[in-house]
């Protein structure tokens, strides 16, 4: 059979409700068959079945703790999507590491005896005979599940009790109201009522496990964070200072000062020049040793030379430092040598040298203005670094402060007991009618999966409508069969 | 002749439902009421010790009788080979059908003498109905019960001559045997078979001829291309769906398109009375 002619059949014998209909007519028996075998092994089942007693707590759940946690101390946080965090934290709940704490808490046996039905000594021959292959069926389940069945030792009997376990548990999870209602299932309602309070126990430990475990994730990331910034504004600093050697606060107050007694020179010279520089002795003919503004020149250079001396070796001839200094001392030599009693003289020479004086001096605060506000700026820019990486150094160690004293003090609270574990006294009603009811439906259904199983894969002529769909022949006439 | 009419008077017996043996003998006799489909289904037949071995074929015909389902959808088969040979609208001559199943038992000798029959009911019509099988004890006991006699139809094929018989109360539907005693391969592989079936058609109107099981021999293979029209008798619920297809294949290779299919056997669920009657006839 290929392919398109399944397809086909699956087509037209399934499109049709005649068709439908006449497949189940047909294996009516099938049918039959699977709705009494299915009835009757319900039947069996729920005739054994142990009396169940049910227990419940109910968890408050806190979702928020971990937003809490971060925004509490101002820091921006990943939004959290509380929705999932309620469904792990519910997945939990039944997780593997949750029950084995339960069942070695308990001990394995303890767990296990909620598989047996207690009641089967007082079964007739009947039910003592299902209960026994229920039993043996229950065996094979366990030896699928665990097929180390010749690993006899405690971790196989943990694994049993777990699997036994689970299936006896039950959460139910409101996110609405944060709450997971724990239900647990047993024949002994003192035991049920252990392996609620075990169970939750043993969430309570795991969440604050889990808590802690994140917590040394997120504040190491965070603290990771913090010394990387540090470390890059300080990369940045020291890169800015290496390229630019000679921005500094004293450079720039030596620049003015040149700027200012540029300018003061310039300002000497007009007022000489405007008083036609013979009338007016603006400078002294011969250098006055005695006089206090030669005397501060003197010193002024004399410093400027120590200067030079300290500030040679350190940077070099070519740094602004030393070109500075040394433009410095040129400027008091210039000025000392203002007072030339050759220039004195002569007064047209003395105008002539003013006048060339003036211009050269308009030059040099022109450029030294220059100089001076770029070295504003980029002393503005260090600054700016600077500031950067202060801040990105406290911010650091505010955080390992902080860090520090939260370890301290920090209680995470996940859950709370919002209702404490109970056991019904009256056994929690299994409806068994409805068992039946349900398994006898479903065994009818597999049957009419079944029956039409068997239809579609029909090889055999059934009426008028194969012949028509498969080989589009006319069918002129159907014979009833007599 | 008389003496084998007489004969067969005095061993078995055709009675109506209502009325006696007697009237409904001399009714046939005469050929008034009844048809030859209603002597054969309606009657009581009783058949003669030596022909017991085709004691299932009668009671079969006789509970077609009283299946009105079954005379219906008989009916119903017979129209639609009456219209399509209508809509044909051939110059002259008869038809030629082929009744055929694919590997025996589907009911194919039950059907063609039904239709057969079935058209032999229109009175003004000539109606042969040749058994492709050429079962000799069959048309004994045909014979016998239906009081056939031969007539002057002589058909030449070969060397071998093909007779017929019929009943003088229906004289327009014939019975064909060939004189000598040929099996099917060796009557239907003759190179003269169609100066054989021309003469067929010029003599009846509707020739129903009965072939061997199409994918069990060959002797159908020498006759797809020559008539008229061919119908695969297939049984519901029993025949597989691959021989049809294979029986299609076949006939394309002959030369022939399969004119119809007839489903025999139809099997219906009960809810079937009540509806969805249509989804299975």
């Amino acid at each position: 059979m290929t392919y398109d002619v399944l397809r086909t059949r699956l087509i037209s014998r399934l499109s049709s409700l005649p068709e439908v209909l006449f497949s189940f007519t047909k294996h009516w028996l099938i049918l039959t068959v699977c709705l009494i075998v299915g009835a009757t092994v319900t039947v069996a089942k729920v005739s054994t079945d142990s009396v169940i007693y049910e227990g419940t707590a109910v968890l408050l759940l806190d979702t928020d703790e971990q937003d809490n946690y971060e925004q509490g101390k101002g820091r921006p946080v990943r939004e959290r999507n509380a929705k999932t965090v309620f469904a792990s934290r519910a997945r939990m709940l039944t997780s593997d590491p949750v029950l084995r704490k339960i069942v070695e808490d308990l001990e394995p046996r303890y767990v296990l005896l909620q598989d047996e039905n207690p009641e089967k000594e007082g079964y007739g021959t009947a039910r003592r005979f299902v209960s026994d292959v229920k039993e043996k069926i229950s065996r094979l389940v366990s030896y699928l599940e665990h097929p180390s069945i010749l690993d006899r030792g405690q971790e196989y009997e943990i694994q049993k009790a777990v699997t036994s376990l689970r299936k006896r548990l039950r959460v139910a999870a409101d996110q609405n109201s944060n709450t997971l209602a724990l239900h647990v299932y047993g024949n002994d309602r003192a035991r049920v009522r252990r392996e609620l309070d075990y169970w939750i126990d043993a969430y309570l430990n795991r969440l604050g496990g889990v808590a802690d475990q994140w917590r040394e994730t997120v504040l190491g990331s965070r603290t990771r964070f913090w010394v990387r910034r540090e470390k890059r504004a300080l990369d940045k600093l020291e890169e800015y200072q290496r390229d630019n050697p000679g921005v500094s606060k004293s450079a720039k107050n030596l620049l003015f000062q040149e700027v200012w007694q540029y300018q003061l020179r310039k300002s000497e010279i007009t007022r000489a020049l405007s008083a036609g520089g013979v009338s007016v002795p603006a400078l002294p003919t011969t250098p006055v040793v005695e006089d206090s503004d030669i005397q501060w020149l003197l010193q002024e250079k004399l410093r400027y030379e120590k200067e030079l001396i300290r500030v040679l070796p350190l940077y070099g001839e070519n740094s602004d430092q030393v070109r500075n200094i040394k433009g410095s001392i040129d400027l008091l030599d210039q000025k000392l040598r203002g007072i030339d009693p050759d220039v004195m003289a002569d007064p047209v020479d003395r105008v002539a040298v003013l006048k060339d004086n003036l211009q050269r001096v308009g030059t040099t605060v022109a450029t030294t203005m220059k100089l001076y506000s770029e070295l504003e700026d980029k002393l503005k820019t260090l600054e700016d670094l600077e500031e950067e990486y202060k801040r990105a150094r406290e911010a650091r160690q505010e955080y390992e402060l902080w860090n520090a004293l939260d370890r301290d003090d920090s209680e995470f609270v996940a859950a709370q007991v919002l209702e404490r574990p109970r056991v019904q006294w009256t056994p929690y009603q299994t409806y068994p009618y409805r068992q039946v009811f349900y398994a006898s439906l479903g065994s009818l259904g597999f049957g009419m999966v079944m029956a039409l199983l068997f239809e579609i894969l029909s090889g055999k002529v059934r009426f008028k409508n194969d012949i028509v769909t498969e080989f589009e022949v006319p069918v002129v006439g159907v014979i009833p069969r007599k | 002749m008389a003496d084998y009419l007489e004969k067969t008077d005095a061993e078995f017996q055709v009675t109506g439902g209502e009325r006696d043996s007697g009237q409904q003998t001399d009714l046939i006799r005469r050929g008034e009421g009844l048809s030859l489909l209603d002597c054969v289904t309606q009657g009581v037949l009783q058949l003669p010790k030596e022909h017991r071995a085709q004691k299932a074929f009668f009671r079969f015909l006789h509970r077609a009788g009283t299946d009105s389902q079954l005379f219906e959808q008989v009916h119903r088969l017979r129209d639609s080979v009456i219209l399509s040979t209508v809509r044909e609208r051939k110059p002259s001559g008869g038809t030629t059908i082929a009744l055929t199943g694919l590997r025996g038992g589907e009911g194919t000798s039950f059907l063609s003498l039904l239709l057969g029959l079935s058209l032999g009911e229109c009175s003004h019509r000539r109606v042969a109905i040749l058994d492709g099988r050429f079962d000799a004890a069959r048309f004994l006991a045909l014979s016998d019960v239906l009081g056939l006699s031969q007539n002057a139809v002589k058909l030449q094929k070969g060397d071998t001559e093909v007779n017929g018989y019929y009943s003088p109360m229906h004289p327009n539907v014939c019975f064909l045997r060939s004189a000598s005693a040929e099996r099917s391969e060796q009557f239907f592989s003759d190179k003269r078979l169609g100066v054989f079936l021309g003469g067929l058609r010029q003599k009846f109107d509707f020739s129903v001829v009965e072939l061997p099981p199409l994918l069990q021999d060959t002797a159908c293979l020498y006759m797809l291309p020559q008539v008229d029209r061919i119908y695969l008798v297939l049984e519901s619920a029993k025949t597989r769906l691959a021989d049809v297809q294979r029986a299609i294949e076949t006939a394309r290779d002959a030369g022939r398109k399969i004119s119809g299919v007839i489903l025999n056997k139809q099997r219906t669920p009960l809810w079937s009375k009540f509806f969805w009657r249509e989804f299975f006839y």
